[in-house]
């Protein structure tokens, strides 16, 4: 059957009359669909976006990607200046503040944002010296120390954190947001999580270590082979045993690495013995 | 496009997306209701239309909605109860003839698959060339020939049995 034999077909008759002279019944004329889109229309404003509309979002988008590039990079980008075992050195800031730092420290700061915000991470031994000015914050793992313009050292390795303020005034907060405030002479230590500040007559020892001469009162005895360790870049293996030993004398970096195990292990009843090139074991003697 | 702009494609093109919408769907609200809004939509969007293209458009959105919100609901389709055909018979017998015709008619159309059904109504009822369809429907003319001809040979089979 094709198509002309279908329009022949008599039903194409009824066909006719049934469609294409009626009428679909609507709920709603026409009229009455276009008052309502109206209403709706007027509701929801066309925005009316001229023609440089899309010259100028994309302007604007650009401008915020080079605003949001921009201050990602002044946030973000960071210095950082490592002092390896055996060596000091003196980082100096974009501010004119300077920091002394000793064997295996380091410190990482913003230099494009220092003008906003001086503000640096520290770990290790270093004695800073700072310009008056805005606050200055020197965060390490177990303590902050804030200050705005004054000299003062920083111990800040494995769980120890010490600061001895030698002028001004410096706030030192622990973990823990406990807060003290020390003035010259002060020096301030963690023990177990808590700020104990004790008054120091002779801070130019906890600073001695600028003029190569290292003094310690009543350490364990583990913290000085570490200090021997970064100052003559060397390995030391110490008896766990002799870890918190007490310890109380000084050294000199003038005197070779040997000389200085001597002086520590001869009052205190112990030997050290040279296994390699650079790595001594120290022992008890008995 | 200004509201004048828009009055004239409404009044140009509405009845057309309208009753595209009810050979599709056999219900007249859900037609006037989808046509409404598509409407809505080509105002609301109305800078990003290429105006040299916007029946196609309007068809296209019109397509869209139905297929998002109704398609998936079953519906009978009870053409004759919207449409009300022109009635000329003089005699009684005639006129029996007529209502039993529509209810033919009726019963065909509601089992015929929607493709064919759809350009079947929009050719019979709307009166549009094959042409016409084809751009509002978004298929080829021959597809549109093609549908026809499925729709028709439905036609005449299920009436033969029926008679």
């Amino acid at each position: 059957m094709n198509d002309k034999k279908l329009h022949n077909d008599p039903l194409a008759g009824f066909e006719k009359d049934l469609f294409g002279k009626g009428k679909i019944k609507w709920e709603k004329s026409k009229a009455d669909v276009w008052d309502e889109l109206q209403r709706k229309i007027d509701d929801k404003p066309a925005y009316v976006i001229p023609k440089h509309q899309n010259w100028i979002q994309w302007a604007a988008a650009a401008v915020a990607l080079i605003i949001l590039g921009v201050g990602g990079v002044f946030s973000y980008y960071q210095t950082t200046i490592e002092c390896q075992p055996g060596e000091h050195r003196v980082a100096e800031l974009p501010d004119g503040s300077t920091v002394e730092m000793n064997a295996a420290s380091k410190l990482v700061y913003y230099p494009l944002k220092w003008s906003l915000q001086r503000k640096l991470k520290f770990e290790g031994e270093g004695f800073f010296n700072v310009e008056k000015g805005s606050p200055f914050t020197v965060h390490s793992v177990n303590g902050t120390t804030r200050v705005l313009g004054t000299s003062f050292n920083i111990y800040a390795r494995n769980e120890n954190y010490r600061v001895t303020c030698l002028t001004g005034k410096v706030q030192v907060t622990a973990p823990n947001d406990e807060k003290v405030i020390l003035l010259p002479q002060n020096h301030v230590e963690l023990e177990e999580g808590k700020l104990v500040v004790t008054k120091m007559f002779k801070t130019e020892k906890a600073i001695s270590w600028k003029q190569n001469y290292f003094f310690f009162a009543g350490r364990p005895l583990k913290e000085v082979i570490d200090e021997i360790e970064r100052q003559y870049a060397v390995t030391i293996k110490l008896d766990p045993q002799l870890n918190n030993r007490n310890f109380g004398s000084n050294f000199s970096k003038q005197y070779s690495i040997e000389d200085v195990l001597d002086f520590v292990c001869k009052p205190m009843n112990l030997k050290f013995e040279k296994q390699a090139n650079n790595v001594y074991i120290v022992t008890d003697e008995s | 496009m200004t509201k004048g702009d828009f009055k004239k494609l409404f009044d140009e093109h509405f009845e057309q997306v309208r009753s595209y919408l009810f050979f599709r769907s056999g219900d007249t609200e859900l037609a006037t209701d989808i046509a409404q809004e598509t409407f809505l939509k080509i105002w609301e969007k109305q800078h990003f239309i290429d105006e040299t293209r916007v029946k196609g458009l309007l068809f296209k959105i019109a397509n869209d909605l139905f297929a998002s919100y109704y398609r998936k609901e079953k519906r009978s389709f009870e053409f004759f109860k919207h449409y009300k055909p022109e009635e000329k018979s003089s005699t009684p017998e005639e006129a029996l003839v007529f209502t039993q015709m529509k209810e033919n008619y009726n019963q065909a159309l509601e089992r015929m698959p929607e493709k064919q059904r759809t350009v079947f109504l929009m050719s019979r009822v709307d009166q549009l060339t094959y042409n016409e369809i084809a751009e509002m429907v978004g298929v080829s003319v021959k597809a549109v020939e093609k549908r026809m001809k499925l729709a028709l040979n439905f036609l005449r089979t299920s009436l033969r049995v029926n008679e």
